[in-house]
C-alpha cells in the first residue's frame, strides 16, 4: 500500500485532512473588552517542554500541559 | 408605471409597490436594524500578542439601507442591546450602548492567516448580520 499521501494535521497520512469539527486549531480567549486569538495554551506548554534547558523548567511545562488537558475534560 | 417605497413595520420593513391602480405590500423579510462591524485601523494585526485592532459594532437604520444608503453611511440607532459576535469561530457577547460597542483583538496566530469576525445577531430584535476580516501580519 502506498504511503505517499499528504499527511494531515495528525500526520496519519489518510489523505482526508483534519475533520471539519477540528476548526482551525486556534484558541480565542476573552478578557473583558478584549479577545486574544492565538495558539492554545497547551501548544505553548508543549513547546516549552521541548525548549526547556533545565529539569525544573521541563517539569513545570509538563505540569502546564497536564493541567491544560484536565481543563479540557481530559482530552489529550 | 410603478414605484417602490420602504416603510418600517415594527422590527421589520415593508416594501410598498405602488402602481396607478393599487399598492401591494411585501412584509416581513428585511429587518429594520442592520449590524455594521468595522475595524478602527487598517484591518491588519501584528502577531506579537500585544498589538490590538479595535472592532466596532454598530446598529444602523435598516430603513435607510433599504432606501439605498450604504450601510457604512447609515445613521447609528440609539439602542441598547447585546450583540452576538463570532470571532474566529468563537461566540462572544458584546454589550452595545447607544447603538455601538467595541472589542479589542490581539493575536499570536500565524502571519498570513485571517481572523474572521461576524456580527451575527442582536439579543432583543431581528437584525441583518455583517462580517469583516483582520489580516494577521508578521511582527516587524
Amino acid at each position: 500500500m502506498s504511503n505517499s499521501k499528504k499527511p494531515n494535521a495528525k500526520g496519519n497520512r489518510n489523505g482526508r485532512g483534519p475533520p471539519p469539527w477540528a476548526g482551525n486549531g486556534r484558541h480565542v480567549e476573552r478578557d473583558g473588552d478584549a479577545v486574544a486569538v492565538g495558539r492554545r495554551p497547551r501548544e505553548d506548554a508543549r513547546d516549552r517542554v521541548a525548549a526547556a534547558t533545565s529539569q525544573i523548567d521541563r517539569v513545570e511545562a509538563k505540569l502546564d500541559v497536564l493541567l491544560s488537558i484536565l481543563d479540557d475534560g481530559g482530552r489529550p | 408605471m410603478s414605484s417602490i417605497r420602504w416603510a418600517r413595520d415594527g422590527d421589520h420593513l415593508v416594501k410598498l409597490v405602488e402602481t396607478d391602480v393599487q399598492t401591494a405590500e411585501v412584509r416581513g423579510t428585511n429587518p429594520a436594524r442592520v449590524l455594521r462591524v468595522s475595524t478602527a485601523g487598517d484591518g491588519q494585526l501584528v502577531n506579537d500578542g500585544s498589538a490590538t485592532e479595535t472592532l466596532r459594532v454598530e446598529v444602523v437604520d435598516g430603513l435607510r439601507v433599504a432606501r439605498g444608503t450604504d450601510p457604512a453611511d447609515a445613521d447609528v440607532l440609539d439602542v441598547d442591546d447585546d450583540a452576538t459576535l463570532v470571532v474566529d469561530g468563537s461566540e462572544q457577547t458584546l454589550t452595545l450602548m447607544e447603538g455601538s460597542g467595541t472589542l479589542d483583538v490581539s493575536t499570536t496566530a500565524a502571519a498570513g492567516s485571517t481572523i474572521d469576525v461576524v456580527a451575527r445577531e442582536l439579543a432583543s430584535h431581528p437584525a441583518e448580520s455583517d462580517r469583516t476580516q483582520i489580516d494577521v501580519v508578521r511582527t516587524q
